[in-house]
């Protein structure tokens, strides 16, 4: 594989979550800047997700006896939360298959990072879908957008607690988690800067029938603070400013994206530059993404096929790379829970783990099983961790709904010329699926074994896709 | 502290920290070196909550029965132990070790400002932070990590289940989910992992930061598997245990002890107890299960010989709410009890019942910080530094 070829593939790999074998023949004739144009253009488009039309409450303003029932009002939110639960996999679902459309998956795989930044989870269905598209909107935009639009969600706002921050008892957790995990992070700022900030956002609220931001005004503290240098009576508009003012934030942004995108260890001389270069822009997220892409450092050898998968990135890069699909779309729900990420759900407002944190023993044999299963319909047999919530669905072990699995093997043949030894087509698919040449042993092991397959090439190029996709090596990329 | 570990190490350093393993089984050593003393320690989850209140019963105090009219248990159902306080019917097996003298029983425990989200809740009891810290390692991973400098091998601590909880992921060590040996071994044979490990080692390794790790964990998991499958050969339990997942975990973990593992901690969970809606049929069942599990599991380490050297600890992430809701169940709740038995515990009830006269909103308080449990555990039972692990000092208690 020529070398502009292997940055095609490491383009698409980091941008997306890979690139069919068929697409790869034909992609970056007109080379790596091109590649960088066409993803940035044609690969951003935004799709809201609609399985909920509007607030589930709403319905209900005329039947609350003023809405001072605080038991009715929790039957309510319970009623509304048992019902959403389907809604949220459906959810799930359409995003899922967003995030592998090629029209979209740049978007799609940018608005997965900030899900994973602002670690919202909210049980109500409608907040969960409207926080969802809230990031996907503002994704590729300016940060400081992003951030206020994020800050107005009643997801958020219930998620932090801010809907209960009033003037006369304030609430610090919006306040603190925004400071330390949305834009400065840890010891960036003392305990005064995170009450003061609190304060600015006393009273912003949703409206619990309406399900829409609104300040409330009496329960706002328009006392004089100081935050960060300002003074005055400071509203959340303000602190966020001064946030976004501060340098720091777009450091601490960068530094989450080279996780992100380019490596598991930090590499601080990128980082700044990339801080640089945000903060020059106000933040512009599309600039950024294009910049780190068009960047030399980005192709360095230390860099390539050295990142290792999430749980959703392996997946998408199976249905992508493989053109692995379901004939029950659950199967993607059941296989998110084994892997442990499940889409709506992030552990905790931290977010997901990264790197080395996705894998332990049984973990990766569970990865490295995978393929297999897939491929030949045997038993998966992963009981997805029961954290003893009453209100988890998706028990049971599975193996029903990896069976409707399909692998387009047949779409490998473009890669690969006829006439070709088979040391050399192993070589070929390695470089596709795992960016690397495999270590000589590996090779060797394999060859033996296909000389002495019987039967059908077809069968033989089955085994090669599936056992290479076996490796330790196939958890990176 | 580090002289205490030094005591501990039973070989020399031959293989640096950080360095990928040789299989042992390749270079002809003999067993790997651990962090195994001589002392057990099983930890059982119980997921969702358990409502401490029905399970262990003020059947003597009125407000119990005031505050749940239709879910208290009733005086004559109750297992009495004492003047005041009786097991829920359901638990005629924890009667029983109760009756033994090997059952400890600590109350009131939890830790301040409770967290009454299930992930929150379970988090900190995993990691032993504070209420308003998210850390990023269990307190049972940095116990490998500070237990033993050179080990390498993951069965030191060993969850059964399939997927490996927060609780065991140290900053440089893990310990190791599975349910049973003989199906981490068919996922293995599943994959080419016993080949690849062998040519990993022909092939000198690998530098890369990140493939160098999948190496080393696939080799990790290729060596565990063997030396557990060997030692599992020979010891097979011969008691009675019920027919249940809770159950037939706790078989393997006796089994796994029986065969003389050197393991130092073993993790079990049981599911199901967010009893929000219709208690009293869910709990009967759970804790029957629960304490008809546990007892025969108890009585198994008995016989074998090795329940003085095993603790087993039972814990909640939250107990649930004084007063019950409007759907025949409790909500989300703070202080809970916990149970130990075996080891050196001393048996019976550690401290005073829950005072229903003093609540937090309708919350329990809290008498004892959980972490003194653990430190317990880690000062006076592992004999690993509780302070360096916990990374704060916590006073131990005194039932062991």
């Amino acid at each position: 594989m020529s070398d502009e070829k292997q940055k095609i593939l490491h383009l698409h790999n980091r941008a997306g979550f890979g690139i069919s074998p068929i697409a790869f023949v034909k992609a970056g004739k007109q080379g790596l800047k091109h590649e960088v144009n066409s993803l940035m253009g044609d690969a951003c488009k935004e799709l809201p997700i609609k399985v909920l039309s509007e607030s589930p409450f709403a319905k209900y303003e005329e039947q609350m006896s003023v809405g001072r029932d605080r038991s009715a009002r929790l039957q309510m939110i319970q009623k509304e939360v048992r019902a959403s639960r389907a809604k949220i996999r459906d959810m799930n679902v359409l995003w899922m298959n967003q995030l592998v459309d090629p029209q979209a998956v740049v978007r799609e795989k940018l608005t997965l990072f900030w899900h994973d930044h602002f670690g919202v989870r909210n049980l109500v269905g409608y907040y969960a879908q409207e926080h969802n598209n809230t990031l996907r909107k503002h994704a590729l935009g300016k940060f400081g957008d992003l951030l206020l639009a994020v800050t107005k969600d009643p997801a958020m706002l219930q998620f932090l607690n801010n809907q209960q921050n009033v003037k006369r008892k304030p609430n610090e957790n919006f306040a603190r988690e925004l400071l330390e995990l949305f834009t400065l992070g840890r010891g960036n700022y003392s305990e005064q800067d995170i009450k003061n900030a609190a304060r600015a956002f006393t009273g912003w609220g949703y409206g619990r029938f309406s399900g829409e931001f609104r300040v409330k005004n009496f329960q706002h503290d328009s006392g004089p603070k100081e935050f960060m240098g300002k003074k005055g009576n400071l509203t959340g508009d303000d602190i966020i400013n001064a946030l976004l003012e501060n340098r720091q934030t777009a450091r601490f942004l960068a530094g989450k994206l080279f996780l992100y995108y380019v490596s598991d260890q930090e590499d601080e001389e990128i980082i700044d530059l990339m801080g640089q270069r945000l903060y020059k822009t106000g933040y512009d997220m599309a600039d950024l993404l294009r910049y780190v892409f068009e960047s030399d450092w980005f192709y360095e050898d230390r860099f390539m096929a050295n990142k290792i998968k999430s749980p959703v990135e392996l997946i998408n890069g199976l249905r992508t790379q493989l053109g692995l699909t379901f004939g029950r779309s659950k199967a993607l729900l059941y296989l998110e829970r084994a892997l442990g990420q499940v889409l709506f759900s992030p552990p905790s407002v931290n977010g997901w783990p990264t790197g080395q944190k996705w894998i332990n023993h049984t973990s990766l044999m569970d990865r490295m099983r995978l393929p297999r299963v897939l491929a030949d319909g045997t038993d998966y047999m992963v009981k997805p961790k029961d954290d003893g919530d009453a209100n988890n669905p998706l028990k049971g072990d599975g193996s029903r709904l990896m069976q409707t699995a399909r692998i387009d093997f047949e779409a490998f043949n473009a890669l690969l010329d006829q006439g070709k030894d088979t040391e050399e087509m192993i070589r070929v698919l390695s470089g596709f699926l795992v960016g690397r040449r495999l270590q000589s042993e590996t090779i060797d092991a394999m060859v033996e074994h296909i000389n002495r397959m019987e039967g059908v090439s077809s069968k033989r190029l089955k085994w090669q896709v599936t056992t290479i996709a076996s490796l330790p090596e196939y958890q990176v990329n | 502290m580090k002289n205490s570990r030094r005591k501990f190490l039973k070989q020399s350093s031959l293989i640096a920290a950080g360095t990928v393993l040789a299989p042992y089984f390749i270079n002809g050593m003999s067993a790997p070196m651990s962090a195994f003393v001589g002392k057990r320690l099983v930890i059982v989850q119980l997921s969702g909550g358990n409502d401490g209140l029905n399970t262990v019963v003020p059947y003597s105090n009125d407000l119990y029965y005031k505050a749940r009219p239709q879910i208290a248990i009733q005086p004559r159902e109750v297992l009495k132990l004492n003047d005041e306080l009786g097991f829920h019917p359901a638990m005629t097996g924890l009667r029983s070790l109760y009756d033994q003298g090997l059952l400890t029983v600590i109350n009131n425990v939890g830790y301040p400002n409770p967290d009454r989200s299930h992930f929150r809740s379970m988090d900190i009891w995993h990691t032993a932070s504070n209420a308003e810290e998210t850390w990023k390692t269990g307190w049972l991973g940095r116990y490998l990590d500070n237990a033993c400098e050179s080990c390498q091998l993951p069965h030191q601590a060993i969850e059964v289940d399939d997927n490996l909880s927060l609780v065991m992921k140290g900053d440089r060590l893990k310990g190791m989910a599975m349910t049973a040996p003989d199906k981490l071994m068919n996922n293995i044979k599943a994959t080419n992992a016993k080949d690849l490990a062998k040519m990993h080692e022909a092939n000198g390794g690998h530098d890369d930061h990140n493939l160098g790790y999948l190496y080393k964990t696939m080799v990790e998991t290729v060596n565990s598997s063997d030396y557990i499958s060997e030692k599992i050969k020979k010891h097979k339990s011969n008691a009675d245990y019920p027919q249940n997942p809770f159950a037939a975990h706790l078989k393997t973990i006796a089994e796994l002890i029986g065969s003389g593992m050197e393991t130092s901690v073993y993790y079990a969970s049981m599911t199901g107890f967010d009893t929000h809606a219709r208690q009293k049929t869910t709990q009967q069942r759970l804790l029957s299960s629960y304490s008809d599990s546990i007892s025969v599991f108890v009585n198994d380490l008995k016989e074998m010989g090795e329940l003085e050297n095993t603790v087993v600890l039972t814990f909640s992430e939250f107990g649930r709410r004084v007063g019950q809701n409007a759907s025949g169940g409790t909500d989300h709740g703070t202080a809970n009890n916990l149970f130990v038995m075996g080891g050196s515990a001393q048996p019976g009830f550690y401290n005073q019942a829950p005072d229903l006269t003093d609540l937090d909103n309708g919350d329990l308080k809290y008498e004892i910080d959980f972490r003194r449990v653990y430190a317990s555990l880690l000062d006076n039972w592992l004999g690993v530094s509780s302070s360096q692990v916990l990374q704060r000092k916590f006073k131990p208690l005194n039932f062991l």
